[in-house]
């Protein structure tokens, strides 16, 4: 009896820390910005407004621009990055000895320990006109003619903030990739290279269709990411010059931190939700068409 | 089989070579800033590309004080959200793994469904309640938004872990008359090791590398966390680039320490921690 009574509130005593956090810095805070997307918000005092605020919010400009700004962001971002990805773990996958995989494993991945605004502040040197690396090494192959301040111009500089990072190798992405290849079954593989395909036709036709889920799920979380991209911008143009690198995130962080508008900041955030949500759906259902057509198709070939 | 090998064998060169190239390009600007650590303004401008003529030391003086004190700052913050995390959500992964209570799966997908909003919705009105609390620039208005940011990715991987322990080894020693939270304490956190250092490590990672909360919440210098304290340093004009890139060296050097001798740990805890 003592026991039963035990078992009964011994579950809900293990999960109370988390839910009481969850509760107090997660779901209040949530529910106050649904709350108070409603009123004219800061710090201080509070007065209802209805739906102005996000009357106001979608009919600015500046958000359109910005929707405009990231969709760009990540039509070159999320590609680039993802062949480059795939590019570096199929090459590793490919090496012969463990030891020299993991030797190279280990270097792709080490600029993964450099602190997010480190790195952010060394690639604003490398744009830096005139004395940064990019211009320096211009300089060096006979180019410095080409120099000019690559984020002080409208016209390039969101692509040369989507640039951030080159070679892009994600070290989450790297590893995914690599971790699932190298899991592959041998001897598919082997007996393909014995029926003489190509590697290129081996990795096309093997390697990425086996791995197709893994790529999904990271596409899947980069679409979540992206439309939330925030720290180059602020940290290296504030979203200029002239809004040309201004991005929804950083825009409702500009209205709660700079303005003091914790509603209208608040009423942003929900149609940022609402665009995340979208495109979580969207990517899926893509997916989801995808297998379902391979599905088919597999299907003819048996019959 | 010998075939096999003599192909792999053959493209292996290109591969290496291309491999080198990669490699090259992304660990560059982590040379290049340490080099330039060592560099006056004259050699920064007349020998760009080249090492330095000798390892000016005094490059590190204007910054080592203020850099070592945010990397104290950071390893004190992200230190107890660490011991914090890994308590608070092993219990509650062991208790949606081993136990069947009411309410426990609306609980566990309210708990998951969090990781859908995008960070930016909470931030403002978190903020408010971190100054009704007056927390500022205190080391609470970290510590608790981080640790909750990260219970919802590390419940589900704790959960999934005790899941696939054999159910045997916990009745065991509940028949041996074992309290439940004696066999939570003794018998299933000491399993749990390996899984416990992945969440460790992406806890310390996620905390380590956030940048917006600290700077919204932590506005005093000498309380900043290394990842914006680093920011107040590229302001004004009295330091040269030696000495902001002296700066950007002392920060990457621990975690580059850390990452020496948990290589493998690290590798292991992103690949596990795709969930987040």
């Amino acid at each position: 009896m003592n026991k039963q009574a035990k078992k009964s509130y011994f579950p809900y005593l293990l999960i109370l820390p988390s839910f009481l956090l969850l509760g107090i810095f997660e779901f209040y805070p949530l529910l106050s910005a649904f709350y108070h997307s409603l009123f004219d918000w800061n710090v201080v005092t509070s007065k209802f407004v209805g739906l102005n605020n996000y009357i106001t919010f979608i009919t600015k400009p500046i958000f359109w621009i910005s929707i405009k700004n990231i969709l760009i962001f990540m039509a070159f971002s999320i590609p680039v990055t993802l062949l480059m990805t795939l590019l570096g773990a199929e090459l590793i996958f490919n090496l012969k000895s463990e030891k020299v995989q993991s030797f190279w494993k280990y270097s792709f991945i080490l600029p993964m320990v450099v602190p997010f605004s480190v790195g952010i502040l060394i690639w604003g040197f490398i744009y830096t006109p005139y004395i940064g690396l990019l211009w320096q090494f211009l300089n060096l192959i006979g180019l410095g003619n080409l120099n000019f301040p690559v984020l002080g111009d409208p016209r390039t500089a969101l692509i040369f903030l989507a640039l951030i990072g080159f070679p892009y190798l994600q070290s989450l992405a790297f590893l995914v990739f690599l971790s699932s290849l190298l899991g592959l079954d041998k001897s598919v593989l082997e007996s393909a290279e014995i029926d003489g395909a190509s590697k290129i036709r081996r990795i096309f036709s093997i390697d990425l269709p086996m791995i197709k889920d893994k790529i999904f799920l990271i596409v899947l979380l980069d679409v979540i990411g992206a439309p939330q991209t925030i720290g180059s911008m602020l940290l290296l143009t504030g979203g200029g010059p002239g809004n040309s690198t201004m991005t929804p995130a950083l825009y409702i962080y500009n209205s709660a931190f700079n303005e003091n508008r914790m509603g209208y900041a608040s009423a942003g955030g929900v149609i940022l939700m609402f665009i995340v949500l979208g495109l979580f759906f969207l990517t899926q259902s893509i997916e989801n068409h995808f297998s379902g057509e391979k599905r088919q198709k597999n299907e003819k070939d048996y019959q | 089989m010998k075939k096999i090998i003599n192909k792999i064998g053959k493209t292996q060169p290109i591969t290496l070579f291309v491999l080198g190239i990669f490699a090259l390009i992304s660990l560059y600007p982590l040379f290049f800033t340490f080099v330039t650590s060592f560099k006056n303004n004259t050699e920064f401008y007349a020998n760009f590309f080249g090492l330095p003529s000798k390892l000016r030391w005094d490059n590190y003086l204007p910054v080592i004080g203020s850099v070592l004190v945010w990397l104290k700052n950071s390893a004190i913050y992200s230190g107890i959200t660490v011991i914090l995390v890994l308590i608070i959500t092993s219990f509650a992964g062991y208790a949606f793994a081993r136990f069947d209570f009411k309410m426990k799966n609306v609980l566990f997908y309210l708990m998951l469904s969090t990781m859908m909003l995008p960070g930016i919705l909470m931030l403002p009105a978190l903020y408010v309640e971190i100054v009704k609390f007056n927390w500022n620039n205190t080391i609470w208005a970290l510590i608790f938004p981080w640790i909750t940011g990260s219970i919802p990715a590390d419940v589900f991987i704790l959960r999934r872990f005790f899941a696939s322990e054999a159910v045997e080894v916990f009745e065991a020693a509940k028949i041996d008359g074992a309290s439940e939270f004696r066999i939570l304490i003794s018998i299933a956190l000491p399993l749990a090791r390996p899984i416990l250092s992945t969440i460790a490590i992406l806890s310390i990672l996620g905390t380590y590398n956030d940048l917006l909360w600290p700077l919204i919440v932590i506005s005093k210098d000498s309380l900043m966390p290394v990842n914006t304290g680093i920011l107040t340093l590229s302001g004004g004009g009295v330091l040269t680039t030696g000495n902001t890139f002296a700066a950007y060296v002392i920060a990457i050097l621990p975690m580059l320490i850390v990452f020496a001798f948990l290589a493998k740990q690290f590798v292991k805890a992103l690949t596990e921690g795709i969930i987040r």
